[in-house]
């Protein structure tokens, strides 16, 4: 179990316990957060999970893929060093917190 | 301001949170003819009916409609639109009224018809999803009809769960008018190397409990389903006397031939481009993205800003085994085809050219070169085969050589 934070737009916070095997992307949509929205299920094609990890106690998060890494720059205007797919990042044991900022794509 | 959404699909679904987004006080309905929460459906013929007790990935949370005031109205069926006063009835009778409306209400499986079809399954809804997975655990022949994507799938799953499968398609290849020739075969040899039978030209000619019959021969089987393409459901939009042709007429804004009445998703024949002409498209990408513009435009003429084109790159995946196909693109039947060289083992990628410009690559295992041909077709450049071929097939190459 890890505890992940996200930060939403409104720079208000929200707290929830993850278990292992989650993913930010569906915790995000279970509960019900805002300007997550999966829209392809997880299967790595869209961006419509994109967060910006803020920070991140335990074990390490896995470095991006290409793949990722391709994917966000084609659907995010300013990809940040920090930017990651939600779908992408999946709780593990020995993770103990991470906080996530919940950064909204427009198509506009 | 109040809009009414017909259909909780994902157009309907991403249509009503886009346009929360976009305005927090317009009043908003969303109409399901389902008891249960919306969901996702592309994991229906992946995931979900191989497991004895299914489970489903909501779109959005319940709390979700509550906190953004959005009305989702459950198992209600809608009766009829009367476009003259800008209401519709549901099956209830309750008469609600709209401003704007947009039909969502997407596809039904064909059905087949043959002697015994009462005993063929289809996959559509989850309701269709938790019968077909009690019928699977307790299966162990199992025919499916239709060569398609949600055929090729069903078949791919049954048989990892050691099913003997047998999949017939009437045409002469299986995902025939879906992807390259070149990459339906690959499919198909990789479905035989699993164990699946795989008749090609071959029609159902009648079920009964324990074989289908066909043209070629009797299969012995348990359990028929069958995926042979989709009907788009346009009996209340053609009441409502719009313009009807593969499913509802829309312009490139999305509009129907009604000012107040829109419509997304299956079920919206849109123009496309001058070479295919017009399109209805049965995907993720495209229920999203026009959700995202009929979003848009319904508050563009609100506040009388200029309303968006709907000009989409489709894409669209499908998971077989241990096959990731991924397709973006629309190709058509004079396009040339071209295996690009120089790939990684296990992966395939197939370029379609029309007048040799690229309009459409199929590839399969390979993400990458997937997204690296979204943005070749999105850059609004002609790409052709030699332009390819001299970055030697690198697709990385010839994307950043363009930006």
């Amino acid at each position: 179990m890890a505890i992940v934070k996200y930060i939403l737009e409104d720079n208000s916070e929200v707290i929830i316990e993850a278990d292992i095997g989650q993913n930010l992307m569906q915790l995000a949509v279970d509960n019900g957060l805002q300007g997550i929205e999966g829209a392809c299920g997880g299967s790595c094609m869209c961006a419509t999970c994109h967060v910006q990890i803020e920070s991140v106690n335990g074990l390490k998060l896995e470095e991006r893929s290409d793949l990722e890494i391709e994917i966000l720059e084609m659907e995010i205007d300013e990809v940040a060093q920090n930017s990651r797919l939600g779908c992408q990042i999946i709780i593990r044991e020995g993770m103990e917190s991470i906080t996530a900022r919940i950064a909204s794509i427009s198509n506009f | 301001m109040s809009v009414v959404i017909i259909g909780a699909g994902h157009a309907g679904v991403a249509a009503a949170a886009a346009l929360r987004k976009l305005d927090k006080s317009i009043n908003i309905t969303l109409i399901s003819d389902e008891e249960n929460l919306p969901y996702h459906r592309p994991p229906l013929s992946k995931k979900t009916i191989y497991s004895e007790n299914p489970s489903f990935d909501f779109l959005l949370s319940k709390d979700y409609y509550t906190n953004n005031n959005i009305k989702l109205i459950y198992n209600s069926p809608v009766e009829v639109i009367d476009p003259d006063n800008n209401c519709i009835m549901l099956l209830s009778k309750d008469l609600i009224h709209y401003e704007q409306l947009i039909i969502a209400t997407g596809t039904q499986r064909r059905k087949i018809v043959i002697n015994g079809s009462e005993l063929v399954k289809t996959l559509y809804s989850m309701k269709d999803a938790y019968a077909i997975s009690k019928s699977l655990a307790n299966s162990k022949k199992i025919t499916i009809i239709g060569g398609g994507f949600i055929g090729c799938e069903i078949a791919s799953g049954a048989r990892k769960l050691n099913k003997e499968v047998t999949l017939i398609e009437a045409g002469p290849s299986i995902l025939g008018r879906s992807v390259a020739p070149v990459f339906s075969k690959k499919i198909a040899q990789y479905h035989e190397s699993q164990g699946i039978s795989i008749l090609t030209n071959c029609k159902a000619t009648s079920i009964n409990s324990n074989e289908v019959k066909t043209n070629l021969k009797n299969i012995s089987t348990d359990l028929a389903i069958a995926g042979i393409g989709v009907i788009p459901n346009i009996r209340l939009a053609s009441q409502a006397k719009l313009d009807i042709d593969n499913g509802i007429v829309v312009n490139k804004y999305l509009q129907t031939t009604n000012k107040n009445i829109f419509a997304i998703g299956d079920i919206a024949n849109f123009p496309f481009n001058s070479e295919t002409g017009r399109l209805r498209l049965e995907s993720i990408q495209n229920a999203n993205d026009q959700a995202k513009i009929v979003a848009n435009n319904i508050i563009a003429i609100r506040i009388k800003k200029e309303l968006l084109k709907y000009s989409p790159i489709p894409w669209f995946w499908s998971d077989q085994g241990d096959l990731k196909l991924q397709m973006a693109g629309i190709g058509n039947l004079h396009a040339k085809h071209h295996i690009l060289q120089n790939q990684e083992k296990g992966t395939l990628t197939v370029l379609h050219f029309v007048n040799d410009q690229l309009v459409a690559l199929d590839t399969m295992n390979h993400g990458l070169n997937h997204i690296y041909g979204r943005k070749l077709l999105s850059s609004n450049q002609i790409i052709s085969l030699d332009e390819i071929n001299k970055f030697d097939g690198n697709l990385k190459s010839l994307v950043s050589h363009l930006n």
